[in-house]
């Protein structure tokens, strides 16, 4: 993964110093709250319900052995001993105070990490697919131009101060979208063209909240060594004109949506045009060298079938774990390990100190001392030896971090809701707890297939409510906490939005409505048909009809 | 008092100079501020030669409009005179006002204490942008 040089740490050495600056002048008065709030903001630091939460950045989810258990130390030193991975793949600290965030800062930064532009009305960290470099069918790693953007984007002096937050993705594999590139302000798909050569689509305006909008096609076949100039470009555009009076209609979306994506583009083109072979040309031998951080380690694989074949059917617990948290790799002889932070007795990606320190043991002999997070709140061993998966489970099991459901009903994707967040309309971890209780069996939960569900606790949507195949969404009325439900959503290639199945219910009744969804989808299924194909053929009505009688239709 | 002015460049306190005091009546100085279009200064430019003084008034610290604003006089419209800054800005952002052309802060009365605006001009050695 990317090892930081000279320059990368003096910056982040700099920006801890900058920010106990800041923190002391906003202690003894120098700054007020709202000077200091944007400040703090670029750094991570919310002030939530209960205590400052800060938002630890895992650059496109690479994280290593040694980060893990530093962040192990610093969730027993100065929180209450865990941290929850975020759907932007990044961890969040929910307790520490606010005088001992420069401290957290500096040991962070003695490990190349920081908590630089996770939050505010900046550009964000950029997140990728987990699978990066190691899925079977991709095009190109996109890491590399990951940490192109994620050089480009930090500290950028004139992108400081947007009207809104902003969020990039980066996808390199042709065949499945895991990023969600069509819900970013900007998402990238990297393609080749016939020279062999890398060239992107450029998606924009696209995003969830509460004005949920699917991206257009901005650009096909940006050549690579324009990627920063086009990407500066359209930041242009979006800071000189998108909306500063309304925080809600303020993200890059509703620009583009109210100019139309000719004129939008015709705008881009005009700022690009004097600087598209400028000094953000990105040179061949830049490229070249961050590809190198992300070259193959030196894979050993020992081809053993019939041990395998052995263990899985010697062991139904191991069969199991290996059929739904176990990818192919692209080396024969190696796997993809997810480790599982979903389970009814947890918030859906926690993760303890003492989980932090054996999965960065596990990294450590396993897998090359590398782990990453995921944007579904989970964390990957890429790349597993097959004939070690069976040690690996055990071990993974002793640790609570082998639950089977990998891309089921129960791998929940959630927001922390209101327990913690300070926006939240409504809880959204006990909803997830109690549709996971519901759902315990492990054969039935399998006969479902594939299912996304995602629970936001207000319509700010970090919980991707929109683009689950169930989405739930908290909402509040009169004080109370009221659920609303929709299908069909989908992050994919094959982008869709959920609809709105009707009235919203209250949190006790949201299991049982899941459970009627189910019935439904299990009533029409055709052979292998999955959940998300039978509401797309036969559309909402019958499972409305399901909910709320005839009356609904 | 007489009016002051940071240097962004070498972190000098200076006077603001004489000239410049009354820019409403100065035609080599105009004033711009967030609202300035693109078109404003395309026409601006068309009406006179390049003024020696663009003098770029904040309305709020988080308008970020402003910065995008003299990175375009700069690369854009290849302005090479004085720009700038005035009204409500933080002392943390002056670092990044330099790296979009800014070569001047005037002074206001919202304005950080001097010491700690110099101050704050310094965090950063190193940056990843070309500019």
């Amino acid at each position: 993964m990317y090892q930081y040089n000279e320059l990368d740490q003096t910056l982040v050495n700099e920006r801890v110093e900058q920010f106990r600056h800041q923190t002391h002048r906003y202690l003894n008065g120098e700054l007020s709250d709202e000077q200091f709030l944007p400040l703090r903001l670029q750094n991570g630091l919310y002030i939530q319900r209960h205590a400052p939460m800060l938002r630890i950045a895992i650059p496109y989810g690479m994280i290593n052995s040694q980060q893990l258990r530093t962040l192990a130390d610093i969730s027993d030193q100065y929180d209450r001993g865990y941290g929850h991975i975020s759907t932007r793949q990044n961890i969040q600290l929910n307790w520490p105070e606010l005088e001992q965030v420069p401290d957290i800062l500096a040991q962070l930064a003695t490990v190349q990490m920081h908590a630089i532009q996770t939050s505010g009305n900046c550009i964000r960290n950029v997140t990728t697919d987990q699978f990066a470099g190691v899925a079977a069918d991709e095009t190109e790693d996109p890491r590399p131009w990951c940490e192109l953007i994620r050089q480009w984007s930090t500290l950028h002096p004139e992108f400081a101060f947007l009207p809104r937050k902003f969020k990039i993705a980066v996808n390199g594999n042709a065949s499945a979208d895991r990023v969600a590139i069509r819900f970013h302000d900007i998402g990238l798909q990297i393609k080749t063209n016939s020279n062999g050569e890398t060239t992107f689509d450029v998606w924009v305006g696209g995003g969830l909240g509460r004005t949920p909008v699917i991206a257009s096609l901005l650009k096909s076949d940006l050549p690579s060594k324009h990627l920063l100039s086009y990407l500066e470009a359209i930041l242009r555009v979006y800071n000189l004109f998108g909306r500063r009076d309304n925080k809600y209609k303020a993200r890059i979306k509703i620009l583009v949506r109210s100019m139309g994506i000719e004129a939008f583009c015709e705008r881009v083109d005009h700022f690009w045009q004097p600087i598209k072979n400028g000094p953000l040309t990105v040179q061949t031998d830049r490229i070249n060298r961050l590809r190198q951080h992300f070259s193959e380690p030196v894979y050993t694989p020992i081809h053993d079938e019939q041990v395998l074949a052995l263990q899985l059917s010697l062991t139904p617990g191991f069969k199991r774990w290996f059929e739904h948290n176990v990818q192919p790799h692209r080396v024969s002889g190696y796997r993809i390990v997810t480790l599982s932070l979903k389970s009814n007795d947890r918030a859906p990606g926690d993760i303890t100190a003492s989980q932090l320190r054996a999965v960065a043991d596990f990294a450590e002999r396993y897998s090359f001392s590398e782990a990453r997070t995921t944007h579904e709140q989970n964390i990957v061993l890429s790349d597993v030896r097959e004939d070690l998966l069976f040690e690996l489970w055990l071990e993974l099991s002793e640790q609570q971090l082998a639950t089977p459901n990998i891309n089921t009903l129960t791998d929940i994707i959630c927001c922390p809701g209101g327990d913690f967040c300070a926006l939240a309309n409504a809880k959204s971890i006990p909803i997830a707890n109690a549709i996971q209780q519901k759902f315990e069996d492990l054969d039935d939960l399998y006969d479902l297939g594939p299912i996304d569900l995602n629970i936001s606790g207000c319509m700010n949507a970090c919980g991707h409510h929109h683009i689950g195949h169930i989405g739930i969404l908290g909402v509040d009325k009169k004080g109370n906490e009221y659920y609303q439900v929709s299908i069909g959503g989908n992050s994919g290639h094959h982008a869709s939005l959920g609809t709105i199945l009707g009235p919203s219910f209250y949190a006790d009744e949201i299991p049982d409505v899941i459970s009627k969804i189910i019935d439904v989808y299990l009533a029409h299924r055709e052979e292998n048909e999955l959940f998300i194909e039978v509401v797309e053929r036969i559309g909402s009505k019958p499972f409305k009809d399901k909910l709320y009688g005839q009356k609904a239709a | 008092m007489a009016k002051k002015q940071l240097d962004l460049k070498t972190g000098q306190l200076t006077e603001w100079p004489e000239k410049y005091s009354d820019i409403e009546h100065n035609p080599s100085a105009i004033r711009l501020n967030s609202e300035t279009s693109q078109e404003q200064i395309t026409e601006l430019f068309q009406q006179q030669s390049f003024p020696e003084l663009i003098l770029i008034e904040f309305p709020m610290f988080t308008d970020g409009r402003v910065f995008s604003l003299a990175t375009t006089l700069r690369h854009h419209f290849n302005y090479t005179g004085i720009i700038a800054a005035t009204g409500h800005v933080l002392p943390d952002q002056l670092s990044y006002l330099t790296r979009c052309g800014f070569d001047w802060l005037e002074l206001v009365e919202e304005s950080a204490p001097s010491s700690t605006l110099q101050e704050c001009l310094s965090f950063f050695s190193v940056r990843y942008q070309p500019s």
